[in-house]
């Protein structure tokens, strides 16, 4: 059975590159343009890896971060921060609110797929 | 006559005088005295011993009289060379009386004041004793009562001295002119010569036929004995008279003190000789006349008021007795006033102020010093006229005030014309020389008078024959005058060779010889007694300014002084006289007049202890007040100054976090189309086998946000641009509703997408207004824009144009969202949509508005939004019309 991960960014293109690419290594992919669609999509169902976005309109990466932390079906969600925010407090706070990868934007698509792969094992 | 109104003549003449002296002293407008009347001041010179005594001594020594009178006119012409330069001295340094002037030229030595006060009172008392006695002998003449002499003369002293007190006295200032004086001075000069002409004539043509009769009548012996003359003699008299004219006190004090412009001397060099040889033209035919009709039963000296008498003519013999009167109280006046002006300075009021608190003196001690002191020099003339001038021809007496007066001489020519000259070989030339003077002249009078033992004149003191005080060293002269001379002039020059080989000038002297050495140099402007002259060194005088003025204050006054009067601050290494005065000036505002003169004077001393007491004294004085001003200004500076800083420090904190702010949320905007770019060409790059029309989409999403991001640096370039204002904007007049529509042709496409109708309502015709094209186009397409980026699938948009008073509104409204109130303002912030985390993220920059913004305010318009939420969005701006042709 495939592992599922859930795919959030308001970039459309962003988007359509790490579906193609997860798609392609065998995850079965959800999406979600925001903050408020992911959370939608987690209360239905549990992922197995999150790649977040830090900021979206209206509800936004930490958010969605602090839901999943708090809520208690999905503490076996593997967090990624994949976002633009690149200063060294901003890598430290991801980190420290449980995110299991900081990954920053522009990445490296190779890169990212190995880490997810790591993460999956 | 009798006694008493003949008191009464005398006193009322004095009365007169007083008043006419009072009359030109208390006119509201001053005026400055008229050379004629100054000329005619001089003729003071012309004593009771011209009056009476030339008529004497010609009885007695023939025409050798004249000499007194030939020295004076032959030096005249050098007036303008030597006088002329020592009144210029005079008032640049405010100097008034002899002793003044040669102890400024060294170094303002007290000690040599001092001495020239005192050979001045012991040379000149004598010579007002004679004066004393002039009048009396007049009035004994007159009254033919012998045993009546000494009240007269007692009351006559005690007049003259008031009148002098009056006249002279009556303010402090010894620095005034006075203008009273000067006139009633030559007011008697007028009445003397006039009375001695009048009796003159009177005598040679009343009394008898004519110059010719007279000579036919006297025996050719006396003839003869007339005119023979003795050359020594003869050469000495004019050069005693040719220092007398100019260093006896009287005379400087006419000829200088008051001196109120030096062009006076001009009218003085040639009237002044007129005068003297007018009074002298009946001198021999009264002399020869009074010897005729009188022989030896009258006093020689008294022929001019006898001759008149003795034939019956009131009248005549009145006017001459007034003419005598004025002539010898006019002497009395002046001698008396440049007497105590010296004894006052030089030493009354040096005992007053050692003897007082400073703070204690005042007017009162000033008038004080200067009353007691004439009051002083009166007593020692009438005491001097009581016990010894009896003994006395009024002419010998005269004569040995001349010798006195010469002693003077050769310092203060020295003064004038060699640099060389130092203090103490003036004070052994002048010490020496009236010691001889003392010796052969005085001492024999005192001799004379039975004070010492004759033996002395016969065989010398004790037996010594050289020390002999009339054939001094075995010497023997025909007159004792020549004796006296010579040795003395031959002491005095040798004792000023002597102290020339034993000392040296201090520094103080030699700036002042410079001074007066090279007077004409210094200041070119004549006759302003408010100015300093340039014995100061600009060090002193800045430290001195300085301190009471602030440096700042001074180096202003230093500058504006340089470009007013066109003139350097230094001239030779000393001051610019003109700067000193007006630093006086400046000084006078700061300490007041008294203490600024004081202050200059003091620096103009030369001395460094003097220049350091002055700071002290102005410091405490002022420090004070200055310290506790400054402090205020001080801590209110640093208050306001801690206030800007930190406004500043605000400002630039602001400043720098925007800076900051914009520099990670441009990178930050830059990373999104650049994540997409890396992410798109690494999947295509990787997966080879991609379906042609997956490939083709992945490579149109590169090509999309490489646009993006170029758009996005373009943006934020063009805003630096703007907000820096490096973009040039040309400004030219174009059609606004022209333009509106090509923008809106410029979207088209846009509007097509979203199927959106835009409608424009434009309130006015074409307008004209001044803009740039493109710039404007940028602004019209932004709005549009943004409008159709918010509305609603086949929504409206509409563009209204309207006037109002002098701007164009141009507004364009959607039908969309709308913004919440809150975030209304800040749409023309940059990025804020990147910040807006309410809103479903747009497409764009979010620079576009703050763009837009920048535009419309550089083209002197505003920018504002209407919006509510689910109604939609207008954006409205204004563009003033400069030209109302332009509307047109």
């Amino acid at each position: 059975m495939s592992l599922k991960l859930l795919l959030v960014d308001d970039e459309p293109n962003i988007l359509l590159s790490l579906e193609f690419l997860m798609k392609k290594a065998g995850y079965q992919v959800f999406i979600a343009r925001d903050g408020m669609e992911a959370i939608d999509i987690l209360n239905q169902s549990v992922p197995n890896i999150i790649i977040l976005d830090i900021m979206m309109p209206q509800v936004d990466g930490y958010e969605v971060c602090q839901h999943i932390k708090k809520s208690p079906e999905l503490q076996n969600v593997k967090i990624i921060f994949l976002t633009a925010k690149s200063k060294k407090e901003d890598i430290e706070k991801g980190l420290a609110m449980g995110a299991d990868l900081y990954v920053t934007k522009p990445f490296s698509t190779r890169e990212l797929l190995k880490q997810v792969r790591n993460l999956s094992v | 006559m009798s006694y008493w109104s003949l008191i009464l003549l005398s006193a009322g003449y004095l009365g007169l005088l007083a008043g006419i002296a009072y009359a030109v002293d208390s006119k509201k407008r001053k005026r400055p005295i008229s050379p004629y009347i100054y000329a005619l001041s001089l003729a003071v010179y012309c004593t009771s011993w011209t009056y009476y005594g030339s008529v004497g001594k010609a009885a007695v020594d023939g025409i050798s009289f004249v000499a007194i009178y030939v020295g004076p006119i032959i030096t005249m012409p050098l007036w303008w060379i030597i006088v002329r330069k020592i009144i210029r001295i005079s008032n640049a340094l405010r100097l008034n009386s002899l002793a003044d002037f040669i102890s400024a030229r060294f170094g303002k030595s007290i000690r040599l004041s001092v001495l020239v006060t005192l050979l001045s009172v012991v040379s000149i008392v004598p010579y007002i004793a004679i004066q004393i006695k002039a009048v009396t002998n007049a009035l004994s003449q007159l009254l033919d009562n012998q045993s009546a002499i000494e009240k007269p003369s007692l009351i006559i002293t005690f007049i003259i001295g008031l009148f002098v007190l009056i006249i002279a006295f009556r303010t402090v200032n010894s620095n005034e002119k006075h203008s009273g004086l000067v006139t009633i001075i030559a007011l008697d000069s007028i009445v003397k010569l006039v009375a001695f002409l009048s009796v003159g004539l009177f005598v040679t043509y009343g009394m008898f036929d004519g110059y010719s009769d007279i000579f036919r009548q006297v025996d050719l012996k006396k003839i003869d004995q007339f005119n023979s003359i003795d050359g020594t003699e003869w050469f000495t008299m004019i050069l005693l008279s040719m220092s007398a004219i100019i260093f006896l006190p009287r005379q400087f004090h006419m000829a200088v003190t008051e001196n109120q412009n030096v062009a006076h001397l001009k009218k003085a060099i040639w009237l002044f000789p007129v005068y003297l040889v007018l009074i002298n033209l009946f001198v021999i035919p009264i002399a020869l006349g009074g010897e005729l009709i009188l022989g030896e039963s009258v006093d020689p000296d008294n022929y001019v008021l006898a001759l008149p008498q003795s034939v019956g003519n009131g009248f005549i013999t009145l006017f001459t007795y007034v003419g005598g009167f004025s002539a010898a109280t006019s002497m009395i006046m002046v001698s008396t006033i440049a007497l105590s002006i010296m004894v006052s300075n030089n030493i009354v009021m040096p005992l007053i102020i050692k003897n007082t608190a400073l703070v204690k003196i005042n007017t009162q001690k000033t008038l004080f010093a200067q009353r007691f002191s004439v009051i002083l020099i009166l007593t020692m003339s009438y005491l001097y006229f009581a016990f010894v001038a009896n003994s006395f021809s009024l002419s010998s007496i005269g004569l040995i005030s001349f010798v006195a007066g010469i002693q003077f001489a050769p310092v203060f020519l020295g003064s004038l014309y060699w640099r060389g000259l130092t203090k103490s070989s003036a004070v052994f030339a002048m010490v020496s020389g009236f010691l001889v003077w003392f010796y052969t002249l005085v001492i024999p009078n005192i001799i004379e008078v039975g004070l010492l033992p004759e033996s002395w004149l016969a065989q010398g003191p004790y037996g010594i024959a050289f020390l002999n005080p009339e054939q001094l060293f075995g010497l023997h002269f025909e007159s004792n005058i020549v004796h006296a001379t010579y040795w003395s002039m031959l002491f005095n020059i040798l004792g000023m060779v002597v102290g020339i080989y034993v000392s040296k000038p201090s520094a103080s002297e030699r700036n002042m010889a410079n001074y007066f050495v090279e007077a004409y140099n210094y200041s070119t402007i004549e006759g302003n007694s408010n100015r300093w002259t340039g014995q100061m060194v600009l060090f002193d005088i800045t430290r001195v300014l300085e301190n009471i003025l602030g440096k700042p204050r001074v180096k202003l006054e230093k500058r504006l002084f340089k470009s007013q009067y066109d003139a350097p601050l230094e001239m030779d290494g000393f001051v610019n006289p003109e700067f000193i005065g007006h630093a006086e000036n400046l000084l006078n505002s700061a300490v007041g007049a008294a203490s600024a003169r004081m202050i200059i004077s003091s620096i103009a001393q030369e001395d460094n202890i003097a220049v350091d007491d002055v700071l002290v004294v102005v410091k405490e004085k002022q420090q004070f007040a200055k310290l506790n001003a400054e402090l205020h200004e001080k801590s209110k500076q640093l208050l306001s100054k801690t206030a800007e800083l930190e406004k500043a420090n605000e400002r630039l904190k602001n400043l720098d976090k925007e800076k900051d702010d914009f520099i990670s949320t441009v990178t930050h905007e830059m990373r999104t189309p650049l994540t997409s770019i890396r992410a798109m060409t690494e999947i295509i790059y990787d997966n080879q086998d991609l379906e042609e029309e997956e490939r083709n989409d992945f490579l149109n999403i590169v090509i999309h946000e490489s646009e993006r991001m170029t758009r996005l640096i373009n943006q934020v370039l063009d805003l630096e641009k703007l907000q820096s204002r490096k973009t040039e904007i040309y400004f030219v007049p174009l059609k606004l509703h022209a333009l509106i529509w090509q923008s809106i042709h410029a979207v088209e496409a846009l509007t097509k997408v979203k199927n959106i109708r835009i409608s424009c309502r434009f309130d006015t015709e074409e307008i004209t207004v001044l803009t740039d094209q493109d710039r404007m186009q940028q602004v019209l397409i932004n709005l549009l824009s943004n409008a159709i980026k918010f509305s609603n699938e086949g929504g409206e948009i509409v563009l209204r144009t309207s006037r109002k008073e002098r701007a164009v509104i141009v507004s364009v409204a959607d039908q969309g969202k709308g913004i919440l109130k809150e975030n209304q303002e800040r749409v023309f912030e940059k990025f804020f949509q990147a910040n807006d985390q309410t809103l479903k993220k747009p497409v764009g920059t979010g620079l576009g508005l703050a763009i837009t913004k920048e535009i419309v305010e550089m083209h002197g318009g505003n920018i504002w939004i209407k919006s509510e939420v689910e109604r939609g969005t207008t954006i409205l701006f204004s563009l003033p019309i400069e030209d109302e042709k332009l509307v047109k």
